[in-house]
């Protein structure tokens, strides 16, 4: 596949603290080295808990922000230190969802001129706009009606749904969504995670997905890096990082999830502690002080993320003793798929459900709920 | 990394019996807000009790009325709320009607609270050992310097590091993680009766919230307290509870032991819930979904209020409101729909058919 964004040895360190002179007296190394690719029409996500630097590669990814190392390379051409004007064009190809549908949308501007926005700056005529905006509307499921309502109107998956559509208005090829449905109630959250991946397959998108919550990504991603402290420690698709992790700290992370099934309560290996804080250098692996399988290497020779796989595919591990955390299947990603009378009742549910869609269609066959979207012609 | 005792599905469920002590008995409970000149309905007769030592989980999405039934038990409800009927006893006694300061002896005392966000929930101009010490003392007549060490030993029970130095620390200088521990250290200083952690893990990483749910079940099992957790996430659920209720649009419309409710769901809803975790095992197809959204207060239909929503509905569950009835077979296990369980109504088709 070819490769839409690449990122070589990226940095992000920001100054802290002042000392007597005004110098900055420490260095929060927020992005710490990470070289990574995203191929055109994937899926990347980007997993690890709060502070361990997700956010800060996804706007270095969009050159939101400046790069204190490194370089960021998107669809051929090095933007590592463009100025905010010579990227402007290039701001209708990549573009952001944010997590927060409460506080990402303008509460005093109507939905459509939320939608407008992103088109005029883009020189976009008044009535193409128009058009433009019901198109949108159209694609996330949301009715064209709606563009003339404040977003205090809509409930948290429909502003999660105008953010998309906000997204999609200049037609990128290329978008981050960070933690875009971290926000949502489960409910929501399927409706919004199936109509991002029928957005993806319709208009041929590259995603990067960051989030906290490692079994959206199972359902999202196809492939996955998990980060800790500024770097990635692992990086494989999808399914193999669930079932054969190789990094001890994303064995840790799928273990805590709290899984829908009474069945498991599983004697689990929780982690202990909490991420160290990143302004400290560490000498050896950043992982060292919570690692159930450290070793004195550790404390003192820090690892780097290397190929793990001889022949096909890839699987990248920063870890020493990688062959040793190597332990088979999570008991979490392992358990079954509920009691044979829950799916019995599930699949009555899923069919009565389709007979009454295909009914309301039948009786409304004009009315678009989740409507078909085209590109735009520039 | 510690290796944390099993607890055997067969053991929890049976964890009652011993202990049959009814700590909180809701009953019928129906709460409104006002609005303008109406009324608009909240909570429409919710009704469960919790013995000691058990954990009762409320689970639904935002706006089921999940956090007001807790904020109703707590005495702290806004004051556009009415109460429109019901009772809520805890232990025995009626906590409806009941004056301010009788509330507030109750308060932090016989029954305590973490709340959801632990970052808003401490006082940023206090250390932690002066709110910990006044919560401690406003409910024991202790002197300052016992207070102090009571509240040092509950940091401890809470397992935070170098406890006595976190006394006179303020809450900006704890993680997340940490605050929350001290809120629970905080809410179970004075050995509640009953505990309520209203999403306590919900602003946290998911491996501190695996810290968090272990750390209440840990101390459950030592005080024997009774926890009400409201949550939204069924994997919460199934982790920690021993009941669950689930709550849609101010109903409970299904009550079980949390093995009945994941193995023999049967209202409609409850089908749909669990279908729709993003599960971490096998199953990658698009995830199935409910369409359309939860009824906005002032537009619930008269009968059924999942109606609206539901694929079997008809014209009996539009208009009248299905019992909270027992399920056939199960003592604890009850439901409210004209239509489960759902395998007969697939006969009733074939035999209209």
């Amino acid at each position: 596949m070819e490769t839409l964004l690449s990122l070589s040895n990226i940095s992000k360190w920001y100054p802290v603290g002042r000392d007597l002179l005004g110098r900055p007296s420490g260095m929060l190394r927020a992005v710490n080295d990470i070289s990574l690719e995203v191929k055109r029409g994937e899926t990347l996500a980007l997993v690890g808990e709060s502070g361990c630097g997700k956010s800060t590669l996804a706007r270095l990814m969009l050159r939101l922000l400046e790069p204190s190392g490194g370089r960021v390379i998107f669809d051929g051409e090095d933007i590592s230190h463009w100025s905010a004007r010579r990227m402007r064009p290039l701001r209708a190809r990549m573009q952001l969802i944010f997590q927060d549908p409460f506080s990402s949308l303008n509460p005093r501007m109507t939905v459509g001129d939320v939608l407008e926005e992103p088109l005029r700056i883009n020189g976009w005529t008044r009535s193409r706009r128009r058009a433009r905006v019901a198109e949108l509307l159209a694609t996330v499921g949301l009715h064209a009606a709606h563009a003339e309502r404040y977003p205090h109107e809509f409930s948290g998956g429909q502003r999660q749904r105008v953010g998309i559509a906000r997204a999609l208005a200049c037609g990128p090829e290329f978008i981050v969504g960070d933690e875009p449905v971290s926000a949502l109630d489960v409910l929501v959250q399927a409706q919004i995670i199936n109509l991002l991946g029928d957005l993806k397959a319709q208009l041929g998108l590259t995603l990067v997905m960051i989030a906290h919550d490692l079994s959206v990504v199972r359902h999202m991603a196809d492939r996955v890096g998990v980060m800790y402290l500024g770097e990635i420690v692992e990086l494989t698709d999808t399914r193999t990082l669930f079932e054969r992790p190789r990094h001890p700290y994303t064995r840790a992370l799928i273990e805590a999830v709290p899984q829908p099934n009474p069945h498991i309560r599983p004697s689990r290996d929780l982690l202990e502690g909490e991420s160290p804080s990143p302004l400290v250098a560490a000498q050896g692996c950043r992982f060292a002080e919570r690692c159930p399988l450290v070793r004195d290497r550790c404390h003192s020779d820090p690892p780097v993320l290397r190929e793990t796989l001889e022949g096909g595919g890839s699987h990248q591990v920063a870890c020493h003793f990688w062959r040793e955390a190597d332990r088979g299947t999570p008991i979490a990603t392992a358990h079954g798929q509920g009691s044979a009378r829950y799916r019995q009742r599930l699949a009555l549910f899923q069919e009565q459900l389709a007979r009454q869609q295909r009914v309301a269609q039948q009786s409304t066959t004009d009315c678009p709920t989740i409507a078909r979207c085209s590109t735009p012609n520039h | 990394m510690s290796r944390l005792a099993t607890i055997p599905v067969s053991e929890t469920g049976a964890k009652a019996s011993p202990d049959q002590h009814c700590v909180l008995r809701v009953d019928d409970l129906s709460l409104g807000f006002r609005a303008d000149t109406e009324v608009l309905s909240i909570l429409d007769g919710v009704s469960f009790e919790l013995n000691a030592g058990r954990t009762l989980c409320l689970v639904g999405e935002s706006g089921c009325g999940k956090s007001v039934t807790s904020l109703s038990i707590m005495g702290l409800l806004a004051d556009n709320a009415e109460i429109l009927g019901g009772s809520i006893r805890l232990d025995g006694r009626e906590l409806l009607g009941l004056e301010r300061r009788s509330l507030e002896r109750l308060r932090g005392d016989a029954m305590a609270m973490v709340f959801q966000e632990p970052m808003t929930s401490l006082n940023p101009a206090f250390t932690i050992g002066d709110q910990m010490i006044e919560a401690i003392r406003c409910h024991r007549d202790l002197n300052a310097d016992k207070a102090r060490q009571h509240a040092v030993e509950m940091l401890i029970r809470a397992r935070i590091p170098a406890a006595e130095e976190r006394l006179n620390e303020y809450p900006h200088q704890l993680s997340g993680g940490m605050r929350q521990r001290v809120m629970i250290a905080m809410a179970l200083a004075n050995d509640p009766q009953l505990l309520i952690a209203d999403e306590p893990t919900t602003a946290l990483d998911v491996t501190i919230q695996a810290q968090i749910l272990e750390l209440i079940r840990r101390l459950q099992c030592d005080t024997g307290t009774a926890v009400l957790m409201i949550t939204h996430d069924l994997g919460v659920v199934a982790e920690t509870g021993d009941d669950v209720a689930v709550m849609y649009a101010g109903r409970i419309i299904e009550k079980a032991s949390v093995v009945e409710l994941f193995d023999d769901p049967q209202h409609p809803y409850t089908i749909g819930l669990l279908s729709s975790i993003p599960r971490l095992d096998g199953n990658l197809e698009r995830l199935p979904v409910i369409p359309g959204a939860v009824p906005t207060p002032n537009e619930m239909p008269s009968g059924c209020r999942f109606s609206t929503r539901c694929p079997f509905a008809d014209e009996r569950c539009l208009e009248q409101v299905p019992p909270l009835g027992e399920v056939a077979g199960s003592e604890t296990h009850a439901v409210a729909c004209w239509k489960a369980p759902l395998e007969h109504q697939l006969a009733y088709q074939e035999v209209g058919a």
